[in-house]
């Protein structure tokens, strides 16, 4: 997966509150939402991630590896995140 | 000009504050913000149930004037009969039918001391929901198709074009959005009698609601803007919460526009934007502030105060920055008064605040 970061100008809380100031939508995630972009943006790589959401909440890789996949896929579609190519 | 001594007063309309509200409460909350016990409000109110009345504390004094279709002569009579018992330094005017008749006696009431800060006649008609499709087109701004009906007689052919659903405007107040023919006929007798023709037939865009409030100086600059995304929509399209945001291609729409129409006074900018598109489509331009203004004042940008000042020949800073993330929520309250306060509105005209 390419390296993911989140739009510049997104607000998160740390109780998971998203708010977007050019369009004034806000989202809300969950734990396991919380966990990943608290991964993003200190930086960690996708594997990084995957080890992180394997031991905070007791699941195997290959779901885990799903659940990122499918959450970034969530933020792209929301303006809240961007990949970037890293070859 | 102000008073040697005493207090700033300033005559506020537009104390409608229903659910179509108008902006005269929110205008006066950001002034007693902003000058606070150097501050007396003077109310000047259309109807003896206009709610701002029944507020405590909302107006020092209250007194009823004609409505603008009574003419110039006694809405002139009137201001200045109050102008003799109060003595008020600025009249602030906030509805849309009153600012044609205000504009055209603002000479005269500069000449009685009284301050007003509107724009023009022609900036008025410049803007005018009929002009807009032209106004957009020259400075190349999207905006719904937009016809604009003289006689009931063009309505089919109006809608034909526009297609459905499409909202049927009147030319200062109300819309309603039509999927039928039937329907739009029926929305549009319902206009006419109300508000006269000509009629406007807007293209029905659907999409997130976008809003600026905005001051102009007169001479193509913004003094303020704020800009908003109505939360909640009230079935008369009104926003009931909302919040700031901040978006660079709205904030330069603004300045594009108040450049283009040297607006003087406030303004709001009402947009629509298809989710997922960036693009925004122009759907008014209002002549005056809106109803959230002070919205724009808790986010930093005191526009009603800062127009207060400019109306009395006060040099002040131009804004620059806001609070994006401010949000409000309109509430119902009843509020208990007595019949005696529509008593001496009604015989007498006054009321005390």
């Amino acid at each position: 997966m390419d390296k993911i970061t989140l739009s510049h100008d997104v607000a998160v809380s740390e109780s998971g509150f998203m708010f977007l100031p050019t369009t004034g939508e806000s989202f809300t995630v969950n734990a396991t939402g919380r966990c990943i972009i608290g991964a993003i943006q200190s930086g960690r790589s996708e594997s990084e991630t995957l080890k992180i959401l394997v031991a905070e909440f007791g699941v195997d890789e290959r779901t885990a590896e799903r659940d990122l996949r499918e959450f970034v896929s969530q933020l792209q579609r929301y303006h809240l995140a961007q990949t970037q190519d890293n070859k | 000009m102000p008073q040697a001594e005493g207090k700033l007063k300033v005559a506020v309309t537009g104390l409608n504050a229903t659910d179509n509200p108008g902006p005269g409460v929110p205008v006066i909350r950001s002034l007693r913000d902003a000058f606070g016990d150097q501050l007396e409000i003077i109310g000047l109110v259309y109807d003896t149930l206009e709610p701002g009345i029944y507020i405590p504390g909302l107006a020092n004094r209250f007194y009823q004037i004609p409505y603008p279709s009574t003419g110039l002569d006694a809405i002139l009579a009137r201001l200045l009969e109050i102008q003799a018992r109060e003595k008020y330094d600025v009249l602030f005017s906030t509805l849309d039918t009153e600012l044609y008749s205000f504009r055209k006696l603002a000479g005269e009431l500069h000449g009685h001391g009284i301050a007003t800060y509107l724009p023009e006649t022609e900036q008025l008609k410049l803007r005018g929901k009929d002009q807009l499709s032209s106004f957009c087109s020259q400075l190349q701004i999207s905006t719904p198709k937009t016809i604009v009906i003289n006689s009931p007689s063009e309505l089919n052919s109006a809608v034909n074009e526009v297609g459905f659903p499409c909202v049927v405007k009147g030319i200062f107040y109300d819309a309603g959005i039509v999927s039928t023919i039937d329907e739009a006929h029926a929305v549009m007798n319902k206009m006419r009698y109300k508000w006269g023709l000509p009629l406007i037939i807007q293209q029905c865009l659907k999409g997130d609601e976008y809003n600026v409030c905005a001051l102009g100086d007169g001479v193509g600059n913004v003094v303020g803007a704020v800009a908003m995304r109505k939360l909640y929509i009230t079935d008369k399209g009104k926003g009931w919460s909302g919040v700031t945001i901040f978006d660079k291609t709205l904030l330069e729409l603004t300045h594009k526009i108040i450049g283009a129409l040297r607006w003087k006074g406030g303004l709001e900018l009402e947009y629509i934007r298809a989710p997922g598109q960036s693009e925004y489509n122009l759907l008014e331009i209002n002549p005056r502030f809106p109803a959230w203004v002070y919205l724009a004042s808790a986010a930093g940008q005191n526009l009603p105060a800062a127009m207060v000042q400019l109306a009395r020949g006060k040099k002040i800073e131009y804004f620059s920055d806001y609070k994006v993330g401010t949000l409000f929520v309109r509430a119902a309250w009843d509020y208990i008064s007595d019949m005696s306060r529509i008593e001496s509105l009604s015989m007498t005209g006054e009321v005390n605040g």
